[in-house]
């Protein structure tokens, strides 16, 4: 049992135990009624948008799933994980885990595989939900045209429909939305190592969520160089430097219009958010494996 | 298999007071050790150092300098804790799982799985007698009923050491007795127990040995005859005893030279010593 | 506190690799067609506070359309200068959109325009009228363009770009230019060569290089002996005295149901 010496001890049958429970915890807490807002936004605007003649409906709604999609998966993830220590260190549940032999590592490792497994799930289920409303809405408009429609204009039409439902190449975009909503968990997850209350953990990651969104104009100004006064350089490299670049994510709008992404670039976002993930989630169990109980 | 259950050396803790360069020094240069097979209680006033103590030998928080053993292995190592049940004080488990499903989950953590941790699971609900509640969530369990379950959790991976944070705390009294009795259950199958207690009587009644601490010293320790008992008196304790009864006793003892010094409902020498030693302090 | 200060030093370390490496990744997204969208003053006083945290958070594509529906009420209203800025502004934040500069060129190059054409009421003057038409077709020709550089790729920009020239500012030369350029693109439909040969034709002193391409066609096969192309093919080969050995009714006829493809 020497590994067991190692901050890093490791024990999947003890991490899928926590992840597990975690993820039970989530569920009881009935956070899943959460999705519901989803479906109401998504079934609501469905309905809503029938009525739009100047933009395509479809494309409308299709908008709105992923973007609420994206918002959903993030807020979801942040409410979660704010809340997962500060409760376990209020009840001290946390005394009588980690005194069995479980090394906080695997704890940490546990808790956050936990809400990870929660968000698949949420992702999943919200894209089958969007996907179905979708593929209703475009029967609909299909039916519509077949009799509005001389035949031979119906081919092409039917096929400006198509392009704007749910498509596979949305997947990609898809994965990168859960991959940010997991990375601002893990974020959560390490301001909650630091914070005494979970209100600062919530309030704090959500304008680190806000700046991440325009990190980028503020890193390429830095990098660019260019005349701004001292103070506004340190602070615009400051946050270059400390904050995620959350807009590199954002690619499933792109896509949506019909832009391809390339599997490799997919695979770079993809590693850069994995990267990402793995810092803070270092950096978190740096700060709790020190952190007086 | 080392004879020591528990090995306490020098152990001193500071915690930092925020914004301050001062620290509260909550544990000071303790030393004890409890042999296996022993039930320690470990007593004294709220904010004693008794928990972080506790919680030092548990590995839940790290000493500032000197060091903790269970059974030869140093409290920072994960591994000194397969060998381990704790109970915290007013223990919560997750109100969203059954009791069937607290002690599954933390079988889990303790390694076991499978069919083995299912009929262990069952025999310790039996144990703590909550049978009947197995597949009702903890949201709904009484403070005793979380207390025993909690104990059930503690007993799960058959440990050779029980660290209970008073087990009875808030319980009532019958509910207290029968804490008592697995406590006792436990010491005859040699399990070590570390118990910390306000409860004087209750600590009097099981433990073998107490220690006592106030501002992070141990002050007395030793056992409960030698700290407690008049070397030169004898208490006797009769049942059903008449007044005639009384009467010849007092009687005898005249004729051998010995004299009755009190006579009275039986009650606990303990609190007394204890509210000496801490007065003392103060 | 010490803590605390090891964090942001360790942050600061990784903050420094991530920094090259983010920049790096979005030069990389950018040159696929992503994260090209501007969020300039101008969109963003269109989309208020709550709209720009929006845009900027995940409902770009959303604020998007929404933008486009106000437009479409201005539409309704014939409110042409606002609905031009509601364009702008929504195709800013979705420059990938193809459909939104093709339709924002066609909304200001020819309803904007024909409506100062014909809006006699608030202006009399009919040359002033028509300055009014024309600098809309401007801005049309402008959105083409914009769209163009975030699209190069788009066939439909670079036919809608001909389009405009041919129809609203009487450019063949361009025209030309434009379709040519079109039919290279992926996706492009066969129609757009001919176009840009018909085109072509029209431009005094290119009537050779059109008739190259229009017997080229005509050669590729029976698809594209349409009674225009071989109308048109005939009238250059009378206009540039092409050898009667070279012209293509040497070439076996294709012969049409109303016979126009027959030779003379």
């Amino acid at each position: 049992m020497n590994q067991a010496q190692n901050p890093f001890s490791l024990s999947l049958r003890r991490i899928w135990a926590l992840s597990h429970n975690t993820f039970l915890e989530l569920v009881r807490l009935k956070v899943f009624y959460f999705l519901l807002l989803f479906a109401f936004l998504i079934i609501g605007s469905s309905l809503f948008t029938v009525q739009f003649s100047f933009q395509n409906p479809l494309q409308v709604l299709k908008d709105v799933g992923l973007g609420a999609m994206s918002i959903f998966s993030w807020l979801l993830g942040l409410l979660c994980t704010a809340n997962l220590l500060p409760k376990d260190m209020e009840d001290r549940t946390l005394y009588t885990i980690l005194a069995k032999p479980v090394s906080r590592f695997e704890y940490l490792l546990g808790k956050l595989y936990g809400v990870f497994l929660l968000l698949g799930l949420s992702v999943l289920l919200m894209s089958l939900l969007f996907a179905g409303v979708l593929a209703i809405r475009e029967q609909q408009e299909i039916a519509e045209l077949a009799r509005n429609l001389s035949p031979e204009n119906l081919p092409a039409a039917v096929a400006e429909i198509r392009a704007a439902t749910f498509q596979m190449n949305l997947l990609p975009g898809i994965a990168l939305i859960l991959l940010k909503a997991m990375l601002c968990s893990t974020l959560t997850l390490l301001l909650s190592t630091l914070a005494s209350s979970s209100v600062f953990t919530v309030l704090t990651s959500v304008v680190v969520y806000l700046i991440g969104h325009v990190q980028g104009i503020a890193r390429e100004a830095w990098l660019a160089g260019g005349q701004a006064s001292p103070l506004l350089k340190v602070l615009v490299a400051g946050m270059a430097l400390a904050f995620p670049d959350l807009q590199l994510f954002n690619v499933v709008d792109e896509i949506a219009v019909g832009t391809a992404l390339p599997a490799l670039l997919f695979w770079q976002v993809a590693g850069f958010g994995g990267m990402y993930i793995l810092v803070y989630f270092l950096l978190a169990q740096l700060v709790f494996s020190t952190r007086e109980l | 298999m080392s004879a020591t259950a528990i090995l306490i050396k020098d152990l001193c803790k500071e915690f930092p007071v925020p914004f301050r360069r001062e620290t509260v020094k909550a544990v000071q240069n303790l030393s004890l050790e409890v042999p296996a097979g022993e039930v320690y209680g470990l007593l004294g006033p709220n904010g004693s150092g008794k928990s972080t103590t506790m919680k030092i030998v548990l590995g839940l928080v790290r000493p500032t300098s000197g060091t903790t053993s269970v059974f030869g292995v140093d409290s920072r190592r994960v591994e000194s804790r397969e060998n381990v049940g704790f109970l915290p004080e007013n223990p919560y488990f997750y109100k969203y799982l059954t009791g069937l499903e607290t002690l599954l989950f933390f079988g889990k953590l303790c390694g076991l799985a499978g069919s083995p941790l299912r009929e262990r699971s069952r025999e310790l609900l039996h144990t703590v007698g909550l049978e009947e509640a197995a597949d009702r969530r903890l949201g709904g369990y009484s403070k005793g009923m979380l207390q025993r379950i909690g104990l059930a959790q503690a007993l799960l991976g058959e440990p050779r050491l029980l660290v209970l944070d008073e087990p009875t705390a808030g319980v009532d009294p019958a509910g207290a007795h029968a804490i008592r009795d697995l406590i006792l259950q436990c010491k005859q199958r040699g399990i070590t127990v570390l118990l910390c207690s306000h409860l004087l009587g209750q600590v009097q009644e099981i433990c073998d040995r107490i220690g006592i601490m106030d501002r992070g010293e141990l002050l007395a320790e030793g056992r409960i005859d030698d700290l407690a008992g008049k070397k030169n008196q004898i208490e006797l304790v009769l049942e059903n005893a008449t007044p005639a009864l009384l009467e010849s006793l007092g009687a005898m003892s005249r004729a051998s030279g010995a004299q009755v010094v009190s006579q009275r409902g039986a009650r606990t020498d303990l609190e007394k010593f204890f509210l000496d030693v801490t007065r003392h302090r103060s | 506190m010490k803590k605390a200060l090891c964090i942001v030093g360790l942050l600061a370390a990784f903050g420094s690799f991530k920094t090259a490496a983010e920049h790096h990744l979005l030069a990389a997204q950018r040159g696929a067609g992503f994260q090209l969208a501007t969020l300039s003053g101008q969109t963003r006083t269109q989309l208020g506070q709550t709209g720009f945290v929006a845009a900027l958070s995940g409902f770009r594509a959303l604020m998007a359309d929404l933008l486009w529906i106000r437009a479409g009420s201005a539409f309704d209203r014939t409110e042409w200068p606002r609905m031009q800025m509601l364009l702008h502004a929504a195709t800013q934040l979705q420059p990938r959109a193809v459909v939104f500069w093709e339709m924002a060129h066609f909304h200001m190059a020819y309803d904007a325009s024909h409506s100062m054409r014909l809006n006699v009421r608030q202006q009399p003057v009919a040359a002033l009228r028509r300055v009014a038409e024309l600098e809309y077709v401007q801005i049309g020709e402008d959105f083409l363009k914009a769209g163009l550089v975030f699209n190069p790729e788009s066939a439909t920009l670079w036919q809608r770009l001909g389009e405009l020239y041919s129809r609203r500012r009487d450019d063949p030369a361009r025209a030309a230019a434009a379709f040519t350029e079109a039919a290279k693109k992926p996706g492009a439909l066969r129609f757009l060569r001919r176009m840009a040969a018909y085109e072509l034709a029209k431009v005094p002193d290119k009537e050779r290089e059109a008739y190259a391409q229009l017997r080229a066609l005509y050669l590729e096969g029976e698809q594209e002996r349409l009674p225009n192309l071989v109308r048109l093919l005939r009238q250059l080969e009378e206009k540039l005295a092409v050898p009667e050995a070279s012209r293509v009714y040497s070439q076996p006829p294709a012969l049409g149901p109303s016979g126009t493809h027959a030779p003379r």
